[in-house]
């Protein structure tokens, strides 16, 4: 598919480069130390993985130069050739020609038809260092030498000096070598100090070097030609002279990668890395701003001058728009962790020697990277057991009549600003009556109070802790089920768990968790003089309640609403401000928890807000009613009800 | 007018080709020695514009009269001659004060050259 394809060499371009930058980096110590065993592996495993990548995007040409490049690493590392200047350069220009052809790749264009030439010469190059036999005398220098000991230098710096690298390459016949670079350095000794040469000194005196060497000479001469006029010679073939400045270990990079980021450059990267803790600083500050947005606009209100107002109408707007971005930049797809589960099916399915169909939907919805984070363990939890607890033997379904293969179905979509993620099985479902029977045993019910539950307050016993309906503990989920930890993981995050179950057909577990952290829209209203938020996701409806139209069911005070009858409480009451209820009348909120709707009465609307989410620290949050705090447009706190945790 | 060399080697052979080489290079010999000892007077007696000079001779060696040349004459131009395998004694004629040297077997045109450079004409 076209879309595959460009997202694929999407990721070749930004991973090659990631790979590019660490092979300079390895290249470039590996010149100064010739000898560690490590970077020549490091460098080959790169060139590997480039190879491997650039093959799988049918990118020939770059695979074939890379599987060059890593035959000739992989004879280095096994000491097979000798290193020296020749390879490390050809493997510098093989790193250029992959930044050029990557730089191809990322502008849409195909490298194969640009850069064939060069392609096609530089693999012929790098062949025939592989093929060079031991030994091979084709270096004219003996030693690599590429960075520059300013260690040794600087102590020889005056004012006024210049440094000097001169490169000696004498005639292929000379005789008494030693004595012909000794005379070179005696002459340049008149006229500056040598800091060191390579080889060494001693090496040189040795004839331990083939025909060439450098020498580091400072000098207060200007003058590349005068220098080359005193020390040349017939028996010099070449010299090659250069002024040395001191450069960082990150100045050699850039020089060496300066091909690279030009390119860079030019182009707009697609995307950034940025840190998480940078992206929670931005959150917190535009939660800030946010709130000192709404104090702002209570100001100019007040203010009414209407220059102020227009003013700060437009910060309101673009504040709107930053939190709206900032926001979205913490978003990722779900698939970040969605990808992974079909894996964790598949192994805890053949652990268990179970047949399972497994499949994903909504894996592109957008949330909130720390929330998804969260969310990533108690999703595993939840599908190892339906494979494991939730799913029957294949025996077993073949015996009821099933599919031998056992479906299992992760699903994610946007319900106003909530996600839900259900986690579906058509396995065999929860027994009821088990539960029930669980939980007498335990002393949490009497028989008589069982026979009084519904089916969602049967299920949440299932979640609480200490319960455990497992037969056995089994490699796959452990101990029990661990309903409880996913519960109050996903609560602790804004979110809420239930389950659904039909004895021998299947059960679903359905999440409900925020998209966005800690910027919600709030209903403010107010209950015995205190501001409460509620969150506009779960407000259905808000009206004035007369008093005739409350009835009463089973000795609760109830609504019609929507042909359902719903309770109906003071919120003060139901917040344990006041004992009684009072005249069950006035303004009235219908909120909506886990599928059911409950009428709260509350004193006043005070209105809607965008509020910052902060939450609750220390003791003030073992009362699970609130789920956090935020601050008011006058700079008051107010508490944000959680509605799922309200007494009915 | 060719710039006047002074020739030093203790074998008549050697100081023969070394001279007409240079005469081929338009040098002029102006004068022999077959010793160490000849060669420092020669040197005072002449004051030649370069000495060709080998380095194993008898009756004071070619390092002992680099070094009393230099010490007679600072600015004296000397080109040693050496044999292969005299590294280290080369070595010491160039801390004595010699400018270059030649190997032998010699090669015209190096000799040549090494004398214009040591006499700094190109």
């Amino acid at each position: 598919m076209k879309m595959d394809t460009n997202k694929y060499r999407d990721l070749f371009v930004s991973e090659t480069r990631e790979h590019l930058v660490s092979l300079n980096r390895a290249l470039l110590s590996l010149e100064k130390s010739p000898d560690d065993p490590g970077l020549l592996d490091e460098i080959f495993r790169s060139m590997h993985t480039i190879k491997g990548m650039a093959g799988s995007i049918g990118q020939d040409q770059i695979a074939e130069l890379a599987h060059k490049a890593e035959d000739l690493l992989d004879k280095l590392r096994k000491r097979q050739l000798k290193l020296a200047q020749p390879q490390v350069d050809v493997i510098f220009e093989a790193i250029d020609y992959l930044e050029s052809a990557v730089a191809e790749l990322a502008a849409g264009r195909d490298p194969q038809q640009v850069l064939k030439q060069l392609g096609t010469e530089l693999t012929k190059k790098i062949e025939t260092l592989v093929a060079a036999p031991q030994g091979s005398r084709t270096e004219a220098y003996s030693n690599v030498s590429g960075g520059n000991d300013f260690s040794r230098i600087n102590p020889l710096k005056t004012a006024g000096s210049f440094v000097y690298k001169v490169r000696v390459l004498l005639e292929a016949d000379v005789a008494l070598k030693s004595a012909r670079a000794f005379l070179v350095m005696h002459t340049l000794e008149q006229f500056g100090k040598i800091a060191y040469t390579v080889p060494e000194r001693h090496d040189l005196e040795a004839e331990h070097f083939d025909r060439g060497f450098s020498v580091f000479f400072v000098t207060s001469l200007h003058s590349e030609k005068e220098i080359k006029s005193h020390i040349a010679s017939g028996e010099i073939e070449d010299i090659g002279i250069e002024e040395v400045v001191e450069e960082t270990e990150e100045e050699l990079v850039q020089r060496r990668t300066v091909s690279a980021f030009t390119q860079l450059a030019q182009e707009r990267p697609r995307e950034v890395k940025v840190s998480t803790a940078r992206l929670d600083k931005l959150m917190n500050l535009v939660g800030e701003l946010v709130v000192w947005r709404e104090r702002l606009k209570q100001l100019a209100q007040m203010s009414q001058n209407s220059l102020i107002q227009d003013s700060v109408d437009q910060v309101a707007l673009i504040t709107s728009e930053l939190q709206h971005q900032v926001l979205a930049s913490r978003l990722v797809a779900m698939s970040e962790i969605f990808d992974r589960f079909p894996r964790v099916v598949r192994d805890a399915a053949k652990v268990l020697n179970k047949d399972i169909d497994f499949r994903l939907e909504g894996r592109e919805l957008e949330m909130d990277r720390s929330i998804l984070q969260m969310l990533a363990e108690p999703l595993v939890h939840l599908l190892r057991n339906a494979v494991d607890h939730g799913m029957e033997t294949m025996g077993q379904r073949e015996a009821l009549g099933k599919r031998k293969v056992g479906s299992v179905i992760l699903s994610a979509q946007k319900v106003k600003d909530q996600a839900l993620i259900v986690v579906e099985d058509d396995g065999r479902g929860i027994d009821q009556e088990k539960i029930k029977s669980k939980a007498i045993e335990k002393g949490w019910l009497t028989k008589e109070q069982a026979s009084n539950l519904n089916q969602r307050q049967i299920f949440d016993f299932l979640a609480r802790p200490g319960f455990s309906t497992a037969e056995k503990v089994t490699e796959v989920s452990g101990r029990g089920v661990g309903l409880d930890v996913v519960k109050s993981r996903i609560e602790s995050m804004g979110g809420s768990l239930s389950i659904e179950s039909q004895a021998g057909q299947g059960s679903r577990f359905l999440l409900n968790v925020p998209l966005s952290l800690a910027i919600i829209r709030a209903l403010l209203v107010s209950a015995k003089n205190q501001i409460y938020a509620l969150p506009m996701s779960q407000v259905m409806e808000t009206f004035e309640l007369k008093p005739e139209n409350v009835k009463t069911l089973q000795g609760k005070a109830a609504i019609i609403y929507r042909q359902q009858v719903i309770p109906v409480q003071r919120l003060a009451k139901n917040l344990r401000v006041i004992s009684d209820d009072g005249l069950l009348s006035g303004p009235t909120v219908v909120m909506e928890r886990q599928g059911t709707y409950a009428a709260y009465i509350i004193d006043r609307m005070v209105g809607q807000q965008e509020i910052v989410v902060k939450p609750l620290s220390g003791f003030l949050n073992y009362n699970k009613t609130f789920s956090g705090v935020a601050i008011s447009r006058e700079g008051q706190p107010m508490l944000i009800v959680d509605v799922n945790n309200l007494e009915a | 007018m060719g710039h006047r060399v002074l020739v030093v080697d203790d074998a008549i052979f050697m100081r023969t080709m070394i001279s007409d080489i240079l005469k081929k290079g338009d040098f002029e010999v102006c004068g022999e020695g077959a010793t160490g000892a000849e060669a420092v007077e020669q040197y005072k007696k002449l004051k030649p514009d370069l000495v060709i000079m080998d380095i194993i001779m008898p009756d004071m060696g070619g390092i002992e009269a680099v070094k009393a040349i230099m010490q007679s004459d600072p600015n004296a131009r000397v080109l040693m001659c050496s044999a292969m395998g005299q590294q280290a004694l080369v070595v010491e004629a160039i801390q004595a004060g010699a400018r270059d040297f030649v190997v032998k077997p010699f090669q015209p045109s190096r000799v040549l050259e090494a004398a214009r450079r040591v006499l700094q004409i190109s």
